[in-house]
């Protein structure tokens, strides 16, 4: 017990005032000489126990009533965790956040009865709103019901919402739903605030590098739904990437898994492939670690293919262990051809022989050549969006800009392909400076060996002499007459500058032992450099029958591999914004993983959704056929796997949400400690303790009197 | 003024007027008339010697007697008066106590009222003495019918301390001794200290034909017992002090002193002693007139 004014327990020696007033009555009591002292004194005998027992009692009750006065004064009070305070019994003004993210499944039964004791404890005069962290789900039994923002006092419909309410798929921020729900408690004029929180206040629910915009002070309270063990496997990554040459349809699928527990754990996990399990591995990944497995699969050749991977035995948490992706299995090599060296007599253009051998049947409709080659010029490659293409072909061009030999690294270093193909107008000095980091060697300078009129050419011109035979390039060269390359007549060639060894390879040289062809990887792309033209000024190679498929092999085995890499991982819940732009005329028909239908009208070219469900999306444009479909929007949507992790949060970065409630435990009182105060049931006592004071000093004659009056009068 | 004055109020004795106290009892009286002329007669018969003490009249001292055993003795002569009356008058502490009211004690009331009354016998001719007692010392005066008398009767009731124990026992068998049998004795007393052994003595003089009445007389104050607030009682004979509450004990002692006075009144009935209980607010007269009254 404690005392808010402990200065009043003075007041208790006021206690003695009573004893004191019956020894200074005891001597001032009348003297009175009487003559029958001997029946007063056998009157005395017979009634001494009473009166005395009497006196007694009075004297008591007084001692006792002053010293609960002087108690009731000093205001006692003592600490109890059950019962109200004065203050909680008005009305207050509660926001109930609930956490469905995913992380909740395993025990969301337990979060629910948490709630509906949150619930049941409203008193009717209460404000309440229930927000979740995730208020985005599929509502239960076709009942819509949107998340209200604001504080109610209709319990039923809160209690409505409430009821649908289930786990989500997303990844949930407790921090920002707390941060919410101290805003909508700004909007009420009620004496009290509080937030009861019902979480698992696990890692993934809160940021650990977000401080609140403010802090938090209403009351907090915590309803902490701790899984019962934070064991956990989730597969974190799904990643892709075409492997070998383009045409190979070789996939390497690579499956992270991540163990969130701290013992080992061996787990099986399978991969599908539009529906059917086509492998499966067994893989360890230690306490804490992570643990790559890497499927190799050949897809045949489709536009697109959907897959997934999986865990194949569940555990707590369900959601984080399947991951889904879609892989698009491109059909046309997009190339660029700069031409160095346009000319109105077509077989005079530089870029003429290259760009019929890529497309041999140029803009003939029907083509079935699987290159789409674009024709630009030094000046319009500037002004280029790179990414639109597999390869870049340099054609005799006299020089890049910086920025453009920035731009090419950068294409090259993202997967693209470069050919570079030499020719008179080449500037070696530009190259070498703008291109440095592309080039597989140096540039020294032109090595004229004949010209075409000159008479002793057959002798001193140089031919293909050596081929890395077990180059991509040079596979279908190993068939019969494939040796024709061999018979290729070069006149002038571009000398190279020696460069350190590794950096580059040199896959095809002349006679001389010059390098012919050279191919350097920068990044996840390659750069392979003709030191010769592709035009006749410096070679007859146009005209032989191994130029058409020698460039086709180039730009195939320089085309960008199809990959995962560049695609940012979208997590559901996401809101996803896709550039249309003049794909859609009216609208976009977007399918679910759930075959749900959603059409959306593009704005300003753009459509932006939020992804609500683990799978793959698809989309069309105007119409749902096969014509229509737009499958470079396809993505899929995966758990987010910060989620996952079952760890509780760190006090010290809950403190920074939760404030008030550490306030509060600074202060030494515990947030579930109620103040109790005793003296309204002290001065109750010390009431009647003064009318049953009233009562037994009171003459016994008179209340004779009294009770006799009151008879009669009945 | 002198002590006749003070007994007798002159009020008293005319509403009293020439009414002569009889007693019906007497048997000797009765045969002998009223008045065998008590100023005619006188002492004349021998009857004892006895030991002089104050109160005395010396000319009844024997000098022959003192002169051969050097010590006084009066010669006892047997009376010839028709009746003697004996006062037997309780002048213990008790006596002493007055209320608040009245400044009169019980003790002085009975002296008026003894004084009333043996004035009115010695006016008749008839013969009265004086027995008190208290504590240590016995007051006797012996039964004279002779005018003088009363101012003797008067001294001595004047001279009544009001202290120390009540001896009423003693008292009574003092008188037993001492009074002429078919006497009447008059017991003027609060009864306080009467217990069965003083109600025993009374039977005893009432079978030795003594005719008895009780006076039996009270403060207001004892009976209703009205006092308010803490008081610390002194007892007057003694008995020490009690602080008390009087409302705590006042039922109890009503009940007990009520209790007591219908003893005495019961034991008096039974005995056939004329028994009167008043208070000292009472008018002397009523009391003197119900006595005589009840003595015609």
């Amino acid at each position: 017990m404690s005392f808010i004014e402990p200065l009043f327990l003075i007041g208790l020696i006021a206690a003695l005032l009573p004893i004191l007033i019956h020894l200074i009555n005891r001597k001032k009591a009348v003297r009175r000489v009487f003559g029958p002292m001997r029946f007063l004194l056998q009157s005395q005998k017979r009634k001494a126990p009473g009166f005395k027992a009497r006196q007694f009692v009075l004297m008591s009750i007084r001692v006792v009533l002053v010293a609960l006065l002087a108690m009731a004064l000093a205001k006692p009070f003592f600490l109890s965790d059950s019962g109200l305070t004065a203050s909680e019994r008005l009305p207050s003004a509660t926001v109930i956040v609930v956490d469905n993210s995913f992380s909740m499944e395993a025990r969301w039964s337990e979060a629910r009865d948490a709630l509906e004791k949150e619930l049941s404890s409203l008193r009717t005069w209460d404000q309440v709103v229930v927000i979740t962290t995730n208020p985005t789900v599929p509502i239960q039994k076709e009942k819509k019901i949107e998340e209200s923002n604001k504080l109610s006092n209709n319990h039923d419909v809160v209690r409505d919402y409430a009821e649908t309410i289930l786990v989500s798929k997303e990844k949930g921020n407790v921090a920002a739903a707390i941060e919410r729900a101290s805003k909508i408690l700004t909007a009420s004029e009620l004496p009290n605030h509080r937030i009861a929180v019902i979480s698992d206040f696990s890692m993934g629910g809160f940021p650990t590098h977000v401080k609140p915009n403010q802090p938090i002070t209403d009351p907090v309270d915590e309803y902490r739904i701790r899984p019962k063990t934070t064991e956990n496997i989730a597969l974190v990554s799904v990643t892709y990437e075409q492997s070998g040459d383009a045409r190979d349809n070789l996939w390497l699928i690579r499956a992270t898994l991540k163990n969130f527990g701290t013992v080992p754990r061996s787990e099986q996990i399978e991969l599908e492939i539009d529906g059917k399990s086509v492998a499966g591995a067994q893989i360890s990944i230690p306490p804490n670690g992570i643990a790559t497995h890497v499927f190799r699969h050949v897809i045949e050749g489709k536009e697109r293919v959907r897959g997934r991977v999986r865990v194949s035995e569940a555990d707590q948490i369900s959601f984080d262990n399947v991951s889904h992706f879609v892989i698009l299995l491109r059909k046309k090599i997009n190339v660029l051809v700069v031409n160095g060296e346009p000319n109105s007599i077509s077989h005079r253009d530089e870029a003429f022989f290259l760009e019929r051998a890529l497309n041999p049947m140029g803009s003939i409709n029907g083509t079935e050549s699987n290159i789409n080659v674009s024709v630009t010029t030094r000046e319009g490659l500037e002004t280029r969006m790179l990414n639109d293409y597999d390869v870049v072909s340099l054609a005799n061009v006299s020089r890049v800009s910086p920025a453009t030999g920035k731009r090419l690294l950068t294409f090259v270093e993202d997967g693209g392909g470069l050919f570079i193909a030499m020719g008179d107008q080449v500037d070696p000095t530009a190259y070498n400076q703008h291109l440095e980091a592309l080039l597989p060697k140096p540039l020294r300078g032109l090595k004229r060996l004949a010209n075409r009129a000159d008479p002793d050419a057959p002798v001193k011109i140089t031919r293909i002499a050596t081929m890395k035979t077990s180059h991509p390039i040079f596979r279908v060269f190993e068939l019969p007459g494939g040796t024709s390359i061999r018979d290729t007549e070069v006149f002038s060639y571009m000398l190279l500058e020696p460069s350190p060894p590794g950096l580059s390879d040199t896959i095809m040289s002349y006679k001389d032992n010059a390098p012919a062809l050279l191919e350097r990887r920068v990044g996840r792309g390659s750069v392979i450099m003709l030191t010769t033209s592709v035009d006749d000024e410096w070679t007859d190679f146009p005209f032989r029958t191994s130029f058409l498929p020698m460039m086709r092999r180039i730009s195939q085995h320089l085309a960008k591999r199809v990959n995962s890499f560049d695609k940012k991982a979208i997590h559901i819940g996401d809101e996803v914004e896709l550039e249309i732009g003049s794909l859609v005329r009216e609208r976009l028909i977007i399918k679910t993983p759930s075959d749900a239908r959603i059409v959306l009208v593009p704005m300003d070219g753009k459509v932006s959704f939020g992804a609500q469900e683990a799978g793959v999306y698809e989309f069309w444009a105007d119409d749902e056929d096969d014509k229509n479909r737009l499958d470079a929007l396809s993505f899929a949507a995966n758990f987010d796997p910060e989620e996952s992790n079952l760890e509780p949060i760190d006090e010290a970065i809950l403190s920074q949400w939760i404030s008030a409630e550490k306030s509060d435990e600074k202060s030494g009182v515990k947030t579930n400690e109620r103040r109790v105060n005793l003296w309204p049931w002290l001065l109750f006592i010390v009431t009647m303790m003064l009318l049953l004071e009233t009562i037994v000093s009171t003459r016994q004659s008179v209340l004779v009197k009294l009770w006799n009056s009151i008879l009669n009068r009945s | 003024m002198g002590l006749k004055e003070t007994f007798l109020d002159p009020k008293v004795l005319e509403k009293l007027g020439n009414m002569n106290v009889r007693v019906d009892s007497l048997v000797v009286g009765i045969l002998n008339g009223m008045h065998r002329s008590p100023h005619k007669g006188g002492a004349v018969e021998f009857s004892e010697y006895k030991e002089y003490s104050p109160g005395h009249e010396i000319r009844h001292i024997d000098w022959k007697v003192f002169a051969k055993s050097d010590k006084f003795y009066v010669k006892q002569f047997q009376d010839e008066t028709n009746l003697r009356v004996y006062l037997v008058v309780d002048a213990s502490g008790s006596m002493a106590y007055h209320g608040d009211e009245t400044n009169l004690s019980k003790l002085r009331y009975i002296s008026f009222l003894a004084a009333t009354i043996s004035y009115l016998f010695i006016s008749q001719g008839d013969a009265v003495g004086l027995y008190s007692s208290h504590e240590d010392e016995n007051i006797f005066l012996p039964a004279s019918s002779r005018s003088t008398h009363l101012e003797d009767l008067f001294q001595v009731l004047d001279g009544l301390p009001g202290t120390g124990f009540s001896s009423l026992n003693d008292a009574l068998k003092e008188i037993a001794e001492r009074a002429k049998p078919r006497s009447k004795v008059l017991v003027f007393s609060d009864m306080l200290e009467a217990d069965e052994d003083a109600m025993a003595l009374l039977a005893v003089l009432r079978k030795r034909k003594y005719d008895v009445s009780m006076f039996h007389v009270l403060d207001k104050t004892e009976l209703e017992f009205p006092f308010e607030g803490m008081t610390n009682f002194v007892g007057l004979e003694g008995e020490g002090e009690l602080l008390i509450d009087p409302d705590d004990v006042r039922g109890e002692y009503k009940k007990l002193i009520n209790e007591h006075i219908k003893f005495i009144e019961d034991c008096c009935n039974a005995q056939q002693i004329s028994y009167s209980q008043f208070f000292t607010s009472d008018p002397i007269e009523e009391i003197i007139l119900e006595f005589l009254g009840g003595s015609t």
